[in-house]
């Protein structure tokens, strides 16, 4: 029996050399071969659905000021003053403001963003999202889960209308979103502390593929690697090096976009100077809100 | 010594551990959208109750504005009742008929409800107090509640019965007994709170 397989058997494919050769030397195809077909029928990158509705995507700060309405001193005095809530009581406020709501009703857009930034501490929820649309003329208070009890709808309506709604008629829309953000506090005073913060939970998938594909990857490789080390000689090298070094540049390329797309829950952290990162993101759709 | 028999055998352990690894997979799948339908089923039923559990404070407060129509009132409660009625586990959501009665009479309720704020539009006095417009917001924001429940079941449905559907999950679903569910279809009008009328 041949001890070696040269590059023209490569090239002839498993079925025809199954039987001639040792089946040591098939091991690594098969394994590669179930590893693609495991890839095929688990497509790694298929993120959860969050509805249908496109956000902006995540700024990671507490403020964000697309439509400008604030100028840049009123925004830093917002974001300082909610900073220094999170940093207290972990609870997070969300300010942002967009030109256009593009057609999307606005309660559907803030709960579109407050999920998939993951607006409000991991395990707790606790996070409102105050969304301005300058064009459309319209504001929505979103509360996250753990904040329905504190703030009720009743409560976020009054906020909407007898704060922001008339500061914002005269165009005052630091006064309204600053005001609304007091009263904000004010009514969940005492309902979270920093401490209770529970750590963040990393998204993990519902099923574990990639783990089950590492395996056969990770035993493709050594059983590939023993494979060289026994057989030798430079042909079973130079196969293996042009051969499959593809192959693993592709799959290391598919194994960090799938990191990519989970990572979207864990946020960066540190940005903003004392702003934790986000983590939450339940919101089940409470909250107020209206034109002006 | 490796003889191609024990090759042979470690191959056949392979592709068993395999299809083992894959039925685990898929079922742990299966349990794991199941659960998540289990859930979100619960919780629509939770702000169907929560919209339930806002009317006899609602119908009080109207009551208490002067002579207001009781024909509108009567058929807000009357829904209610049989709304509340109607109680579905989750083995219930394999059954489409099922479902199709107990969002007809939760769509009811939600035509009830919509057609009495319509009314209120003629009692100026009424919608000026602040427990009126606490009641309304609490309205507006459990409709709006609703149908975030309703769609997030749907989407685990979704998610749910494709699993069950899809190769090789098929399979194993047929194996262990794992149904399809049933969503909520988008009725005309069921994606909207109640609007008001300012004509009527």
């Amino acid at each position: 029996m041949p001890r070696q397989c040269n590059t023209a058997c490569v090239e002839q494919g498993i079925g025809t050399y199954l039987p001639a050769r040792r089946l040591t030397q098939v091991l690594p195809h098969m394994l590669l071969l179930t590893g693609l077909f495991l890839a095929g029928l688990f497509p790694l990158g298929v993120a959860h659905a969050q509805g249908t509705v496109d956000v902006i995507p995540s700024t990671n700060r507490l403020v964000t000021d697309q439509a400008d309405l604030l100028t840049s001193s009123e925004e830093q005095r917002l974001t300082a003053k909610l900073t220094a809530y999170e940093d207290t009581t972990s609870t997070q406020i969300v300010v942002v403001t967009i030109p256009s709501l593009e057609g999307v009703p606005a309660a559907e857009y803030a709960l579109a963003l407050g999920r998939s930034w993951g607006v409000g501490q991991a395990g707790q929820d606790n996070g409102v999202v105050i969304l301005v649309a300058r064009d459309d003329r319209e504001v929505r208070i979103e509360t996250g889960y753990g904040l329905e009890g504190a703030i009720p709808d009743a409560v976020a309506a009054r906020i909407y209308r007898n704060v922001m709604v008339p500061y914002f008629r005269e165009g005052r829309f630091y006064e309204g979103l600053s005001g609304a953000a007091d009263l904000l506090i004010a009514a969940a005073a005492g309902e979270f502390t920093a401490e209770e913060a529970a750590p963040r939970r990393a998204g993990r998938p519902p099923i574990d593929p990639s783990a089950l594909m590492g395996l056969f990857f990770l035993l493709w490789f050594i059983i590939s690697s023993i494979r060289r080390r026994k057989g030798g000689n430079d042909g079973g090298k130079r196969y293996r090096r042009h051969g499959y070094g593809p192959h693993f540049i592709v799959w290391g390329g598919g194994f960090g976009g799938s990191g990519g797309g989970f990572g979207g829950g864990l946020g960066g952290g540190g940005l903003g100077g004392g702003f934790g990162g986000f983590g939450g993101g339940g919101f089940g759709g409470g909250g107020a809100g209206g034109g002006w | 010594m490796r003889s191609k028999g024990t090759i042979a055998l470690l191959l056949v352990l392979l592709i068993v551990l395999f299809g083992g690894c894959m039925g685990c997979n898929a079922y742990n799948g299966m349990v794991e959208s199941e659960e998540i339908v289990e859930q979100s089923w619960a919780n629509v039923e939770t702000q169907y109750q929560r919209r339930a559990d806002l009317i006899p404070n609602l119908v009080s407060t109207v009551r208490g504005a002067a002579d207001f129509e009781q024909e509108t009132l009567q058929a807000v409660t009357q829904a209610r009742a049989e709304a509340t009625s109607i109680r579905l586990t989750v083995d219930d959501l394999e059954d489409p008929a099922r479902l199709r009665e107990f969002e007809a009479a939760q769509s009811r309720l939600g035509g009830a409800l919509g057609r009495l704020l319509a009314v209120s539009e003629n009692y100026p006095q009424l919608r000026a107090t602040e427990s009126f417009r606490d009641l309304q917001a609490q309205l507006e924001g459990t409709e709006n509640r609703i149908n975030v429940a309703r769609r997030d079941y749907n989407d685990s449905v979704r998610r749910y019965n494709t699993q069950v559907r899809r190769f090789p999950g098929a399979v194993f679903a047929s194996i262990f007994g794992f149904g399809r569910r049933t969503p909520f279809e988008a009725e005309a009008g069921a994606e909207e709170a109640p609007t008001v009328d300012f004509s009527s």
